[in-house]
């Protein structure tokens, strides 16, 4: 086998979704615009502080690299990351990405293809700005290992970003919500993340044992990143997943990894310090996750594909399983509802607090009610919709109007409640009305009354979405009598077993 | 490969731009797609090329579904769109090149692959042109490559002729007549109808998303004419106007009327023995003729005859 064999073997192997848009971003002029405008500004910032610097210059070294790493995380945020969206958003329209889809790219290789050629250019843009990094470490004041973790921080922080810009990309035509998301994490991003990094780096580490080292920061971020990443995704590939598949799978698996992992992350560093507050903020996460998760299956099909549907197990417990696991509301609520109460009983078994489940006396108990609320109003938009489903064909509007029943009838005075929560009079005259909207659970001394009546709420979204769901259910677990019956069926008339 | 469209429904707000649509072509066929503008044409097309999806119904390739199972089904499907995106950073062949990668071609065969579509389309000259810089006739050999570059059985094409120059209008016919010979199904939606006529086995006729007419030229012209009536066009040597009243008084014979040059064109009752007593007779009686045929509706009167002009 010669070079050229090997070298078209490694062509051949590389995901064409980055082969095509390396391709394009090397032959359009805002990725070469960008990398000459970073390396010129960069040359003039060193120039800038060699002539400014005079004799302290052999000090300055840990500003010269503040200001690189600034200028980089601008250029991959601005000149990269950010018009991902825009560029996905015009394939989608101009019926390119249509044809991409329809072909026999799968789409993770889609979605990966997308990452990892924003990905190259970024590390292209990092590579070119190395000598400058090296320039700052001869200018003293700053660790090469600093300039190395840095690097590699920001390296972090932008896979997930990027991600998630893909994904807005990916989210059909709602451009104001992408627009507003778009704002705040890139506000985030810039003001928060990135200019935090070095002096992260430079004045909080070192010298504070394991868990104060470069290293275990690097390991803890690459989780962050990872498992950010990671769900992003495959929400990203779920989105352009045929509507026919078992999208939600990889999501829920994701969901149950992220669940176990988190967990014994948290369970770890509890014993290792002996403190609990871990477990709280991982209880507290949780039940939000998966109280959102909840509201998620509103959105999910009413009925399932029969290439779903013909994929069910025989055995008992597969059946739960693949029940658990596949797409469809019913299935992504009881899998959301089946995790919140893990969740919860895990905690309250923790904490020896099992028999009072009323009363307010750890923070988590507020993760506990907001759940129980989302979960509720999940129930509800599910029953109106269906409901509605029964009169029009398409209820396309009715899950965005069932979340936001709650926020809506809350929100005008919720604000006044948080800025005023010590006053007596919006304590005590609004707490009333506050009960139909978790925000009751910013008054403690309700907090009773607010988890009663998220009960309550609960218990009446499960009977109004009860024949519904019982339908949906009866499909994955047919009575031995349908299934017989079915069976016949579909040997006389080839029709689907579980349709039947 | 046989491709069948099952009972397609698709509404859009406010609209049914498909409403219960039906109808079947082959391997070796090509069916052209005909409608007013707004018929529920591209919509049926995009939902047959699995770019959009049914409320209900369903497009069976060989008898797999495409809503079902689109991943089993898209390697047979080649989807010519009505336009090329408008890129000003990629070549026509890194274009093609990189569709070839994306249906698994490799190495030397991908490279044998594109150098023989490229010339079957006639790409050659400007596979280093970027896309923006290409012009309509240009764009739409492109297209056409990149439909074929995984050799689909099924090659589904909306507009193809579009904003063609006549040249690039014969020469894309000249195409379509030798795919449909390699055994290609090819349905292609047209608004030329002339161009389709000469190129079609069949067609589909619909109107604000409802079936009107399907099946073969014949077919179709059968379907639209009652049975025991048909139009004969009769060529004589001489002046045939001698001739008409006699054809007139002919008792199966309705409406009689001169046409172009030595022509008579004779409406008839009845079949092909009403045919040959109507041959035998003019001969009989010193009629010289030199052409005998029945005429068929073409397609863009037979488009006219069905079609009411409506949009949704």
């Amino acid at each position: 086998m010669t070079g050229k064999d090997v070298i078209a073997k490694i062509d051949d192997m590389i995901n064409p979704i980055v082969v095509k848009e390396v391709r394009q971003y090397l032959n359009g002029r805002t990725v070469v615009a960008l990398i000459l405008g970073s390396l010129l500004l960069e040359f003039v910032i060193m120039v800038v502080f060699m002539i400014n610097g005079g004799d302290e210059i052999r000090g300055c070294g840990r500003n010269f690299f503040s200001s690189i790493l600034f200028l980089l995380s601008l250029a991959c945020v601005f000149g990269i990351a950010f018009p991902v969206v825009g560029r996905i958003a015009r394939e989608r329209k101009d019926d390119s990405f249509q044809l991409i889809y329809n072909t026999a790219l799968s789409p993770y290789r889609i979605v990966s293809g997308k990452l990892l050629s924003c990905m190259t250019i970024v590390a292209l843009l990092v590579s070119l700005c190395l000598p400058f990094m090296s320039v700052s470490y001869y200018m003293r004041g700053i660790d090469m290992s600093v300039i190395m973790n840095s690097v590699f921080t920001l390296l972090l922080c932008l896979v997930p970003f990027i991600q998630l810009m893909i994904l807005l990309g990916l989210l059909s035509s709602n451009s104001v919500l992408r627009s507003v998301v778009i704002i705040f994490t890139v506000m985030f991003f810039l003001f928060v993340l990135s200019p935090g990094v070095t002096p992260l780096f430079l004045f909080g580490h070192g010298g504070m044992g394991w868990t104060g080292s470069y290293i275990f920061w690097l390991l803890w971020m690459a989780l962050i990143s990872l498992l950010t990443t990671g769900g992003l995704y495959l929400l990203s590939v779920a989105i352009i997943s045929p509507p026919a598949s078992n999208r939600a799978t990889p999501i829920r698996i994701y969901l149950v990894v992220l669940w176990v992992t988190t967990l014994l992350i948290a369970v770890g560093e509890a014993l290792y310090h002996h403190k609990s507050i871990n477990l709280e903020i991982w209880t507290t996460c949780m039940l939000f996750l998966f109280g959102g998760s909840g509201l998620v299956s509103i959105v999910e099909r009413e009925v399932q594909s029969g290439r779903v549907l013909s994929r069910v197990p025989s055995g008992w417990f597969r059946r739960v399983v693949y029940f658990l696991f596949s797409t469809g509301f019913a299935n992504g609520f009881m899998f959301s509802l089946l995790f919140l109460l893990l969740t919860g009983l895990l905690s309250l078994a923790t904490t020896g607090d099992i028999h009072d489940l009323f009363r307010y006396n750890r923070p988590e108990k507020v993760g506990f009610g907001t759940a129980v609320y989302l979960m509720a109003y999940a129930g509800l938009a599910i029953g109106i919709k269906h409901f509605l489903l029964r009169f029009i064909s398409r209820v396309n509007m009715m899950a965005v109007i069932g979340i936001l029943i709650c926020g809506v009838i809350g929100l005008p005075v919720a604000a006044a409640v948080i800025i005023y929560q010590d006053s007596c009079f919006f304590g005590d005259r609004l707490a009333p009305f506050m009960i139909l909207n978790p925000i009751i659970f910013a008054f403690r001394k309700y907090y009773t009354e607010g988890m009663i009546f998220a009960m309550i709420l609960l218990v009446f979204a499960l009977i109004l979405m009860w024949p519904t769901l019982r339908r949906q259910i009866k499909r994955h677990f047919p009575s031995r009598q349908a299934s017989t019956t079915a069976a016949g069926a579909e040997t006389e008339n080839g029709t689907d077993t579980a349709d039947a | 490969m046989r491709v069948e469209v099952k009972n397609l429904v698709r509404n859009f707000p406010k609209t049914v731009a498909v409403d219960d649509l039906s109808f079947s072509f082959e391997s070796g066929n090509v069916f052209g797609f005909i409608g007013p503008n707004g018929a529920g044409k591209t919509t049926t097309i995009k939902i047959m090329a699995m770019a959009d999806l049914p409320n209900s119904g369903d497009v069976l390739y060989d008898g797999i579904s495409a809503v079902e199972n689109p991943e089993q089904v898209r390697h047979a499907v080649g989807y010519m769109p009505d336009a090329l995106p408008e890129n000003s950073d990629i070549r026509v062949w890194e274009y093609l090149d990189f569709f070839a990668r994306v249906y698994g071609l490799k190495g030397r065969k991908r490279v044998k692959v594109l150098e023989d579509i490229e010339e079957f389309t006639n790409l050659g000259g400007i596979r280093e042109k970027y896309l923006k810089a290409l012009s309509k006739g240009m764009k739409q050999r492109v297209c056409l490559a990149r439909a074929l570059v995984h050799n689909p059985q099924v090659l589904i094409m909306d507009e193809p002729a579009n904003g063609l120059d006549p040249r690039a209008r014969i020469e894309l016919r000249e195409l379509v007549k030798v795919l449909a010979d390699q055994g290609k199904a090819i349905l292609i939606s047209s608004h030329i109808l002339s161009e389709l006529e000469d190129m079609c086995d069949g067609a589909v006729i619909i109107e604000k998303g409802k079936l009107l007419r399907a099946g073969t030229l014949t077919e179709i012209n059968r379907s639209d004419t009652p049975e025991d009536k048909q139009t004969i066009v009769i060529r004589f040597l001489d002046d045939p106007e001698a001739f008409r009243r006699q054809v007139l008084q002919m008792p199966y014979v309705g409406e009689v009327r001169l046409s172009g040059s030595n022509e008579l064109v004779v409406e008839l009752s009845g079949g092909d023995d009403e045919c040959v007593a109507l041959m035998a007779g003019l001969y009989r009686d010193g009629g010289r003729i030199i052409g005998f045929r029945r005429q068929e509706i073409g397609l863009e009167e037979l488009f006219m005859n069905i079609t009411r002009g409506e949009v949704q």
